[in-house]
């Protein structure tokens, strides 16, 4: 097998960190400042005997599921534009370039090689005469 | 080669038919001003559904992404009053932007198949960068495939199959240039190792 034709996928790592990023700073513990604050004004038995955990809010949970759907979107429509730009499986056939080429009937990109044909079976004649003067 | 117009066979590049005396400027002055067109397809007859046209528009990008030196045109029309056939497809594919404008020369690997619906004629032209590669032949056999398409006015179904000819004949063509590159290569690495 002829490993030198793999070659490793442009900005690989930096999507696999992006991704990375948004999954840590999704999953980063929502700010209880506010909560606690609140808490060492009114203290209470139970406060102080046991560590206050208020739940997360609704909107914090939300807010967190989203950035992440969202993150993994990005991720997979940029992976994907990638697989398709990077053309694996879709093959290229190239010709070799070739000598200078001279012009006829002054034509710069083409010099009359063609097929001629005629479909119609005018005349009696079948449905495809080629190259005549048509 | 042969003269587009009157299809005399001359063997060196001339810059006029030494016949008919047909140049790429007569035919300017005989068909004016390019007409317009689109990129890959284009439909002046109005025979190709919009489907039609969508599905040849893909076709005729996977040719261009499988041959990325080539474009592969359809010029539809019913608009011929003078000239040949051979003579428009000639003009249309020197003077049209088909392709990349600065492929001239041998650089221009493009194709360009123009038909006339109302004279039931149609022709297949190669740039100059494909005439090392292949033959009027093989542009025949490309028409012939169209032909029974054309003919029952499915001119769809006609293009489908003579690209695909097309597609199918040039990949031949560089497995077996780059075949022939790899045997003449191989001995000349085999000596190298000890």
């Amino acid at each position: 097998m002829n490993f030198r034709q793999f070659s490793p996928r442009p900005h690989g790592p930096v999507r696999i960190a992006l991704f990375f990023s948004i999954l840590i700073l999704a999953a980063a513990p929502a700010p209880f400042t506010q909560a606690q604050e609140s808490n060492r004004d009114t203290p209470s038995v139970v406060a102080q005997s046991e560590p206050a955990q208020a739940p997360i809010p609704l909107g914090w949970k939300i807010a967190v599921v989203a950035i992440v759907a969202i993150g993994t979107g990005f991720v997979l429509a940029f992976s994907l534009r990638a697989w398709r730009s990077s053309n694996l499986f879709d093959r290229q056939y190239r010709f070799p370039a070739i000598d200078a080429i001279a012009f006829r009937l002054g034509g710069n990109k083409s010099g009359g090689c063609m097929s001629i044909i005629e479909f119609g079976g005018r005349g009696g004649q079948g449905p495809a005469v080629f190259n005549r003067r048509l | 080669m042969k003269c587009p117009s009157c299809q005399t066979i001359f063997s060196a590049p001339a810059a006029q038919c030494l016949k008919c005396k047909l140049t790429l400027h007569r035919l300017d002055i005989q068909f004016g001003a390019v007409p317009r067109y689109s990129r890959f397809i284009t439909d002046c007859s109005g025979r190709l559904s919009r489907r039609d046209i969508a599905d040849l528009r893909r076709l005729l990008r996977l040719f261009n992404r499988k041959f990325p030196q080539s474009r592969f045109s359809v010029f539809v029309t019913n608009q011929l009053s003078a000239g040949t056939i051979g003579e428009y497809a000639f003009w249309l594919m020197n003077r049209a932007r088909f392709g990349f404008a600065e492929a001239v020369g041998g650089d221009n690997y493009d194709l360009l198949l123009t038909i006339d619906v109302e004279r039931s004629t149609a022709a297949l032209i190669a740039g100059y960068g494909l005439e090392t590669y292949i033959t009027e032949r093989d542009l025949e056999r490309a028409l012939a495939q169209a032909a029974s398409g054309f003919h029952e006015g499915d001119f769809a179904q006609g293009i489908r199959a003579c690209v695909e000819v097309m597609m199918s004949r040039l990949r031949a063509i560089v497995k077996k240039l780059e075949e022939t590159k790899t045997t003449e290569e191989t001995p000349a690495t085999t000596s190298d190792t000890p």
